[in-house]
């Protein structure tokens, strides 16, 4: 099973009838096991591409699937918010079951995959905890818990690491490595982070700004594991300084912005 | 094997519909209500129609009998609003920032609040008389509790950061009041004001129809004790337009005032 973007196009229309094009022709497939991380600078639409393959909105034109998918069988998909959306009524137990019981799992099957979940992410002890009294990369790991616990056919994290620290979001990005090699779900990572984009993902896909074009795809053909390793430090520089080179002129021009995405 | 194809599963949600619906909705309302009243169901005398309620409001309107309750009722409602919540803001800001006066002054409140304010109506009538003045202070203290309690949780709410970036520069009481504390507060005092704003009106009905020669709620109680049920209505309506007036004043007021909020 793969999934496919096929020829997406997004156009928003202001309150003054302006309509702007924010993603162009946009084509791309992420394999079976594969981590595809998307990035560009502020503004140029990967979040609104993210959305969309989550069926969480309209393309304007052009269409989203799963290509060979077996009969009777409907594809799922985990999301990971950029800011949790972990719901603060409910306790870390609670929310990691969201998904379960939306998908009618049986509660006393549940157990068992939430409290598997939990030690995977290393939230044991922290199960009555709510969200409000948990640090910030906690909170995450509840809201990757939430979504690798429904097993879905393909993962889709949008700057999942964004709101938290630079010593966190280092620590949470080596537990994602290893999260992921035990996982092997198909990942689409929307980052705006280059140095993350490339230690974890298997292509990395260059956006351009307004409109939102797929400039350039970049392959890391390195072991994920073998990325932190300090003789790979070279390796991993360049293509990070390749990819600044590539967006910076996009990224100077999206500061001068005014933003208007609330 | 067969492809599955992505749906937007916000659709239900981000659906919109154009306005014209709200004004086909109303005037289809209406429409059912007058061919009611034309196939003689039911007695002109419990449910006038429509057109007759027009009607008699235009003849109220064009005698002068609608201007002539409609200054009354507005002369004591608008005073009432304007002490009420002058008098609300002032202690909702010093019960918000001072905790002397919120010690003093949040029991106190907590005390009168729970008071159904036209209950006072008999004992004001007792000390300021008659006259517009017991009316008027049956109303404004009717609006002070909604706006002290929500300008008293305003301030509160004001983020701490706020007031410590003004601390840092030695800005005074007064300063850091009218430029970060007040403002920080308006979305909350505007709540109060909008809750303020029904109660004045209830408050102000009430107070006509125990004891007043003229105005809206006399108007009302005068032609419901006469069975004149079209004229009746016909007062209803003036309260539903003097309370929309009042909703998109309060509404055009808080989009000057607070550019800021995303409406």
């Amino acid at each position: 099973m793969e999934l496919v973007v096929d020829n997406v196009c997004k156009n928003f229309t202001n309150n003054k009838g302006t309509t702007l094009s924010v993603l162009e022709n946009i084509n791309l497939t992420i394999k079976k096991e594969e981590f595809v991380a998307l990035v560009g600078p502020s503004g140029c639409g990967k979040s609104t591409l993210l959305n969309i393959v989550a069926g969480l909105m309209d393309s304007t034109s052009g269409q989203v699937y799963f290509s060979n998918v077996e009969k009777n069988r409907s594809p799922t998909m985990g999301i990971v918010f950029q800011d949790t959306g972990l719901f603060p009524w409910r306790n870390v137990y609670e929310n990691i079951a969201f998904g379960l019981e939306a998908a009618h799992v049986p509660p006393n099957e549940q157990i068992s995959i939430i409290h598997n979940y939990i030690e995977l992410v290393g939230l044991t002890g922290f199960e009555k905890s709510f969200p409000h009294q948990l640090s910030g990369g906690m909170r995450q790991r509840v809201g990757i818990a939430r979504a690798l616990a429904i097993n879905p056919d393909l993962l889709l994290m949008d700057e999942p690491f964004s709101a938290l620290d630079a010593q966190a979001r280092t620590i949470m990005q080596e537990e994602l490595v290893s999260l992921w090699e035990k996982t092997r779900l198909s990942t689409l990572y929307v980052t705006h982070n280059i140095q993350e984009a490339v230690l974890l993902a298997d292509r990395v896909v260059l956006l351009s700004r307004r409109p939102g074009k797929i400039s350039r795809i970049l392959t890391i053909n390195l072991p994920r594991c073998d990325r932190e390793k300090p003789e790979n430090a070279t390796i991993i520089a360049k293509f990070v300084d390749e990819i600044w080179q590539h967006i910076s002129k996009d990224a100077r021009a999206a500061l001068l912005e005014v933003t208007d995405n609330g | 094997m067969a492809d599955v194809k992505i749906k937007n599963h916000m659709y239900p949600w981000q659906k919109t519909y154009p306005s014209w619906i709200s004004l086909l909705s109303i005037s289809l309302l209406i429409l059912l209500w007058q061919l009611v009243c034309l196939s003689d169901v039911v007695s002109a005398l419990f449910l006038p129609s429509p057109l007759q309620i027009l009607t008699a409001l235009w003849s109220m309107i064009l005698d002068g009998e609608i201007a002539r309750s409609l200054a009354a009722s507005l002369y004591r409602i608008i005073l009432g609003f304007l002490l009420g919540s002058l008098l609300g803001l002032v202690i909702g800001l010093l019960t918000g920032t001072s905790a002397l006066s919120d010690r003093i002054g949040t029991p106190l409140v907590n005390i009168f609040y729970p008071i159904p304010k036209i209950a006072l109506l008999p004992l004001f009538i007792l000390w300021l008389g008659i006259g517009e003045l017991s009316k008027v202070t049956i109303i404004a203290l009717g609006v002070f509790f909604p706006v002290a309690m929500n300008t008293h949780s305003g301030v509160k709410n004001v983020d701490p950061l706020f007031i410590k970036v003004a601390v840092s520069f030695n800005s005074d009481w007064g300063k850091t009041m009218k430029s970060v504390v007040l403002p920080g507060a308006l979305p909350m005092i505007f709540t109060g004001l909008r809750l303020a704003a029904g109660t004045s009106l209830l408050l102000l009905v009430s107070a006509e129809m125990i004891a007043a020669q003229e105005g809206i709620g006399a108007l009302i109680l005068h032609y419901g004790d006469l069975m004149i049920t079209d004229r009746l209505m016909a007062g209803i309506i003036v309260l539903s337009a003097i309370g929309l007036f009042f909703n998109f004043a309060l509404q055009y007021m808080e989009r000057k005032v607070i550019p800021w909020k995303n409406f």
